[in-house]
């Protein structure tokens, strides 16, 4: 605690009037970060945000020493996003018209550089990659999963990009599912397992799922907050962590027949493994972090197999979703 | 790098130990070893697990043998082929270090 008051104690108190937490972080900052939970900060990680000029990012950023670990581009070339790591400086994650972050090695501090165009642009950068990856070095595993809570319990789910985990907690939250987190899950170990933290109140659900909820199940979504490529959302929250209870690995095809769930028995440790975030982030520590979590998960959760058939809606599945894990939690 | 063990390898003369910078952990599906150097996962069913474990537990090759052949109600040579071969993979991966005649 003692580098992270330090860094807190650097901003004037005027400056680090901004808080909130999300991913297990207290987040201090210099400038408005909407969708953080005004939950009471308790954790011991506090990652303190500073706005800073784009020139002046740039300048800081060193020259020699530094590593490309991700370079995404659309398909004609134009740079998509990209993530630079310099052992002593850190991770300089950059998307053209979303913004650019620098985020020190123990994750306790973020630098950024916010496009004046679009709040919500910078705002998916920063929820899908910057903060996620300061939780992460600061000891937090975090997985490519959707989360809701049921019954006083996380219940999250795993899948490939595309597949619907997004739309499938969002139908949970608009059947009466508390939300957790859209598309990255931040778990520590807890007591008899791992605990779920909830990310930012941020959930991005298709013009097409919308219209397949009723009007109470989109008043649950929460408030309207803008659109990308599809709506936005604010909906409220778990206001702390959560035990995780079960993990549904998804898989969507024409293959299947219908629905179908089976539990993993004994539960597979590749399901945990396999769904890691940041993968590029492969420091002793983080490794170390991905198997004790996942020997937490495996241990205490339950792990099924869930297959959709192409022909499911997610709103279909969600409710056969939430069926079982009802019946499972006793909820 | 390769990392070269000879096929043949005497086990009466053999000594594994695990490397600093691999890890492993049993679960009930699978044992998964973790290289820290290469960031890679590796994973052995119930019978590779045990192996492992008898591997790191044991104070020779010879021992592990013995034992591994004892919970199988076999007898060690007709487990030995398996035991080396494991042995020979897993040296060439990194997860483990087989040293012959006190020389790695």
């Amino acid at each position: 605690m003692a580098v992270a008051e330090q860094a807190a104690a650097g901003l004037t108190a005027a400056a680090a009037s901004h808080r909130g937490r999300a991913f297990g972080l207290d987040v201090r900052s210099t400038f408005d970060i909407p969708a953080l939970s005004g939950g009471a900060g308790s954790s011991a990680r506090l990652t303190v945000c500073h706005e800073q000029d784009a020139v002046d990012l740039e300048r800081d950023w060193p020259r020699t020493g530094v590593e490309h670990p991700v370079d995404l581009r659309f398909p004609d070339g134009r740079l998509f996003m990209s993530i630079d790591r310099h052992p002593e400086r850190g991770y300089r994650i950059w998307a053209p018209r979303h913004g650019r972050h620098v985020v020190s090695p123990d994750g306790r501090e973020i630098r950024s550089a916010l496009p004046r165009r679009s709040a919500l642009g910078w705002q998916r950068l920063f929820f899908a990659q910057t903060l996620p990856l300061a939780a992460a070095l600061q000891g937090l595993e975090v997985l490519h999963a959707s989360a809701v809570g049921i019954g006083g319990r996380a219940v999250a789910f795993t899948a490939a990009s595309g597949t619907g985990k997004s739309s499938l907690a969002a139908h949970l939250v608009a059947a009466g599912a508390t939300f957790l987190t859209d598309d990255v899950l931040a778990l520590e170990p807890g007591p008899d397992g791992a605990l779920a933290h909830p990310g930012p109140a941020r959930a991005g659900v298709s013009a097409h799922e919308l219209r397949s909820m009723t009007a109470v199940g989109r008043d649950r979504l929460g408030r309207r907050v803008g659109s990308t490529d599809k709506p936005h959302f604010e909906p409220s929250q778990a206001s702390s962590a959560l035990p995780l209870a079960i993990l549904f690995r998804l898989s969507r095809s024409s293959r299947f027949a219908r629905l179908s769930l089976r539990e993993q028995l004994p539960p597979e440790p590749k399901t945990v493994l396999g769904s890691s975030f940041l993968t590029y982030l492969r420091t002793r520590q983080r490794l170390l972090n991905q198997l004790a979590i996942c020997e937490r998960v495996t241990g205490s959760a339950r792990l099924y197999d869930l297959e959709i058939p192409a022909s499911v809606s997610a709103r279909e599945a969600a409710s056969f979703v939430l069926e079982h894990a009802k019946k499972v939690l006793g909820a | 790098m390769t990392r070269k063990l000879p096929a043949d390898f005497s086990i009466p003369t053999a000594h594994v130990s695990i490397p600093a910078h691999v890890v492993y952990r049993e679960f009930a599906a699978e044992t998964v070893i973790l290289n820290l150097e290469t960031g890679r996962y590796h994973g052995l069913n119930a019978t590779g697990g045990g192996m492992l474990e008898l591997l790191d537990r044991c104070d020779s090759v010879a021992e592990a043998l013995t034992a591994f052949a004892g919970r199988y109600g076999k007898e060690p040579v007709e487990v030995e082929e398996d035991l080396r071969a494991f042995c020979t993979r897993l040296h060439e991966r990194g997860l483990i270090d087989v040293t012959l005649n006190g020389s790695r």
